[in-house]
C-alpha cells in the first residue's frame, strides 16, 4: 500500500498537521485532481475572495504518482481562481509530484497568509516554513537556483512563483524546473497573495508497492502499448507540435485574434524549422517513456544563448495567432513567461484581442501608451506585452487583471472582440469546424479549456464501429464538422480524463489523441497491482463523474455557474471561417444545433436542462452529503 | 515480411496516398489537394498544402 499523507500549513499561524488518506476517499476520488476537487470543496469558505488568506492552495499528486506506471510524474494544483472565480485547476510535469510522494506526501492543503515572504522546505516526514525574503523579487530560475545552493541539495524539487505571482498577475503560474508550468487559473496569484514563493521538496523514503511483480510486469506491458501507437513516436520527435502542421493545413486555428484560420506563409514556423534551427535533443519528465519535451537554444540574434524547453503546440500557436512570425520570437516570449512565471496562453490571447482592437480603431495610441500595435510589429510588440503585463507596466497594467477588468478599460465595444469562455482566455484553436471541440471549451469547469476533454481523436476520421466502442456508445459520426455524437465524446472524455488526472498520468498517455491509449480498464489494473486497491473500470467511470460533478458543483456555488456560462463567444456563432481545406472552410456554429448538444451533454451526466447537477445525480454520486469534512 | 509503404492520409477527405521516393509534393487522387510532405525516415508527413 503507498502510505502518503495529507499536509495541511496554515501560514498565517504556522500551524502544520498531518494526516492519512483514507481508503474511503481514494474510492470516491483517487487523488491528484479529484481529491484536490474534494479538498477545495471542503476547505475553501463559500463567497471567499481568492485574494483572501481564507482561500487555499491545493497541491496533489496523483495516486499512482511516482511510481512505476508510465509517466506518472503529473503534479495537480487547485485554488479558487482569481482569474475566473472558479474552480482553479493546473496540472503540470516534471519531476516535483513524485519526490512529494517519496517524502511522504500526496496532498498539501495551503491557508493562511504568511506575515512575509516565505517558502516551505519538506524534507521527507518533517515540514518547516522557512524565510523567503531574499528570494522575492527573483525569477522562477533564480529562485530554484537560490533555493538549491540554500539547502546545499542539488537534488531538491521545487515548485515555485516569479514576480508575475508576487505582482498578483491574475494569471500568474507556478513553476518547477526549467520547462513545466502549471500556468493556467492563475494558482501562481494565490500562492503570491500568501506570500509563498516556493516549496522546496526533498524524499528518499520510497514508495511500497502492493504487488512489486505484477506491477512491473503490467507497467512494462503498458509501456509496449503506449510506444506502440504512431502517436507517441510522433511525440517524442516532435512534442506537441507535431499536431500544428496538421491543424494549420486543415484550417483549425486562430491568426491574428479570429479573423483567420489558417497561417498562409507557414514555412518558417512549422516544428521542422524549429528542429533545423533551434533543437539541442528531447527530455522528458518523470518516468515517461515518450520524452516529448524539446530542448532549444536560440543561437544567433538578439536573443542568442537563450536555452529552454518546450514549447508546446499551444506556445506556437498562441503566439503565431498574435502576430509573430519567427521562431525567435516564440521561443523568447516564452522564455519570458516562464522566466517571470505567467501563463503563455493568456498573455497571447490579450495581445492578440488589443492588436485587433486597435487595427479596428477601437483603441489608439493614447491608450496603448505610444504602442504603435499593428500586427507586421508583433515580433518587437509581443516581448513588450509580456515585461509589460508581468509588472503591471503601461499599458500592459490594464491587461494583467481579469478579463472583465481589462473589457471596463477598454469598452465595452471591445468584448465582441475577446476570445475567452468563463474568463479564461480561449487558446489558439479555431473550433468553428468541430463542434465537439466547440462543446468541450464551452463546457470546461474551469473555463475555456481544451485539456478537460478535448476528442482529439475526432479530427482522425475513425470508423463510426470504432469510435462507438472507444466512447462506449452511440449514434457516432466520423466526421468531425458533424453533430452527431459530439455531445458522447466529451462527456466520455471529460470522465476519463478526470480520472486520468487524479491517477496522475500524463495526457499524452490519454485516450487524447489515440484509441489505443490506457484509459478505465488499465488504470483499474495499475491501482491494484500497485496500491493495493480493487477499483473496477465502473467505479472509476463513476469517480470520474463524481470529480466532474463535484468541479461544476464548486463553480455552482461559487458563481452560478449553469447554462448561460456554457457558450462560445459570439464571432464562433456569426462568423464564418474564411481559409483552409474545403472541409472546414465557411463553417460557424449552428447555435440551435449547439443548444442541442448541450441538451444532450447535460442528460448525459445527469444534470437538468440548465445545467445543474440534479438531487438523484447527487445522490448517486454521494455529493449530497457534500461537504463532509472527511479529509 | 511486406515492407510499409510510406503513406499519408488526406486530410480533407481522408484517403490514403501512396508516396512515391524523392517526392515532395503529392496530389490527393480523390479530391485533388496538393501538399508539401517532409520524410523522416521511412515515415512522411504532410507539413503544409502546396502554393500554386
Amino acid at each position: 500500500m503507498l502510505e502518503a499523507k495529507v499536509a495541511y500549513i496554515d501560514l498565517t499561524t504556522g500551524k502544520i498537521t498531518q494526516r492519512p488518506i483514507p481508503d474511503t476517499l481514494r474510492r470516491l476520488y483517487v487523488g491528484g485532481r479529484g481529491l484536490n476537487a474534494y479538498l477545495l470543496y471542503n476547505h475553501v469558505p463559500p463567497g471567499t475572495d481568492p485574494l483572501d488568506p481564507d482561500n487555499v492552495v491545493v497541491l496533489g499528486g496523483g495516486l499512482l504518482c511516482g511510481t512505476p506506471a508510465p509517466s506518472s510524474g503529473r503534479c495537480h494544483l487547485g485554488t479558487k481562481s482569481p482569474l475566473t472565480g472558479l474552480i482553479g485547476s493546473t496540472n503540470m510535469g516534471g519531476f516535483f509530484a513524485p519526490e512529494l510522494a517519496f517524502a511522504g506526501f500526496h496532498h498539501l492543503v495551503i491557508s493562511g497568509r504568511a506575515e512575509r515572504p516565505v517558502y516551505i522546505y519538506i524534507n521527507n516526514d518533517e515540514i518547516e516554513i522557512k524565510d523567503g525574503t531574499h528570494l522575492w523579487g527573483k525569477d522562477t530560475f533564480e529562485t530554484q537556483k537560490l533555493i538549491r545552493e540554500e539547502l546545499k541539495n542539488e537534488e531538491v524539487k521545487i515548485l515555485c512563483i516569479g514576480q508575475g505571482g508576487e505582482n498578483l498577475v491574475r494569471f500568474a503560474c507556478v513553476r518547477t524546473g526549467l520547462k513545466n508550468a502549471g500556468g493556467r487559473t492563475g494558482v501562481g496569484c494565490v500562492m503570491g497573495s500568501k506570500n509563498l514563493k516556493a516549496i522546496a521538496v526533498s524524499g528518499n523514503r520510497g514508495l511500497k508497492l502492493a504487488d512489486p511483480e505484477r506491477a512491473l510486469d503490467y507497467c512494462y506491458q503498458l509501456r509496449k502499448q503506449i510506444m506502440s501507437t504512431k502517436l507517441a513516436n510522433a511525440l517524442a520527435v516532435d512534442g506537441t507540435m507535431f499536431i500544428w502542421n496538421i491543424t494549420n493545413t486543415t484550417g483549425l486555428l486562430r491568426l491574428r485574434n479570429f479573423q483567420e484560420n489558417r497561417l498562409e506563409d507557414w514555412e518558417e514556423l512549422t516544428v521542422d524549422k524549429l528542429h533545423e534551427n533551434y533543437k539541442l535533443g528531447m527530455a522528458g519528465c518523470f518516468n515517461c517513456p515518450i520524452s516529448c519535451r524539446t530542448k532549444f537554444e536560440i543561437r544567433s540574434g538578439p536573443y542568442a544563448g537563450i536555452i529552454g524547453e518546450g514549447p508546446e503546440y499551444n506556445t506556437q500557436m498562441s503566439f503565431i495567432n498574435a502576430g509573430a512570425t519567427s521562431w525567435d520570437t516564440i521561443l523568447y516570449c516564452q522564455y519570458l513567461c516562464d522566466k517571470y512565471g505567467i501563463d503563455v496562453t493568456e498573455v497571447a490571447n490579450r495581445t492578440a484581442w488589443v492588436m485587433e482592437l486597435y487595427q479596428r480603431g477601437l483603441i489608439d495610441s493614447q491608450i496603448t501608451g505610444g504602442l504603435v500595435l499593428d500586427w507586421d510589429k508583433a515580433n518587437e510588440i509581443l516581448p513588450l506585452m509580456v515585461e509589460q503585463m508581468c509588472f503591471k507596466k503601461d499599458f500592459g497594467a490594464l491587461l494583467s487583471g481579469t478579463v472583465w477588468e481589462a473589457i471596463d478599460a477598454l469598452g465595452k465595444e471591445s468584448e465582441y472582440y475577446l476570445m475567452h469562455v468563463k474568463g479564461m482566455s480561449n487558446i489558439a484553436s479555431d473550433e468553428r469546424a468541430t463542434p465537439s471541440l466547440a462543446l468541450g471549451i464551452a463546457t470546461a469547469t474551469r473555463g475555456s479549456d481544451h485539456l478537460a476533454s478535448r476528442p482529439a481523436i475526432d479530427l482522425m476520421h475513425l470508423p463510426e464501429e470504432v469510435l462507438e466502442e472507444l466512447y462506449e456508445g452511440g449514434p457516432m459520426s466520423s466526421d468531425f464538422t458533424s453533430y452527431v455524437g459530439k455531445s458522447r465524446m466529451i462527456w466520455w472524455s471529460e470522465r476519463c480524463y478526470a480520472v486520468g488526472d487524479s491517477v496522475g498520468t500524463c495526457k499524452t498517455t490519454f485516450p487524447f489523441f489515440s484509441p489505443h491509449m490506457p484509459k478505465f480498464e488499465e488504470w483499474s489494473q495499475l491501482i491494484k497491482y500497485i496500491a493495493g486497491l480493487d477499483i473496477s473500470p465502473d467505479e472509476l467511470r463513476l469517480a470520474g463523474e463524481r470529480i466532474y460533478t463535484l468541479e461544476r458543483m464548486f463553480n455552482y456555488r461559487e458563481k452560478g455557474i449553469t447554462r448561460k456560462d456554457d457558450y462560445l463567444p459570439e464571432r464562433y456563432y456569426r462568423e464564418e471561417t474564411k481559409g483552409g481545406l474545403p472541409i472546414s472552410k465557411g463553417k460557424k456554429i449552428d447555435r440551435k444545433k449547439f443548444d442541442q448538444m448541450l441538451d444532450e451533454y447535460y442528460a448525459l451526466h445527469g444534470w437538468d436542462k440548465n445545467g445543474v447537477p440534479t438531487k438523484e445525480t447527487l445522490e448517486k454520486l454521494g455529493l449530497d452529503k457534500e461537504p463532509s469534512h472527511l479529509l | 515480411m511486406e515492407e510499409k509503404k510510406p503513406r499519408v492520409r488526406c486530410l480533407n477527405c481522408f484517403v490514403r496516398i501512396d508516396v512515391l521516393p524523392n517526392v515532395k509534393k503529392i496530389t490527393c487522387p480523390n479530391c485533388g489537394i496538393k501538399y508539401v510532405i517532409v520524410r523522416r525516415g521511412w515515415d512522411v508527413k504532410i507539413v503544409g498544402e502546396a502554393k500554386e
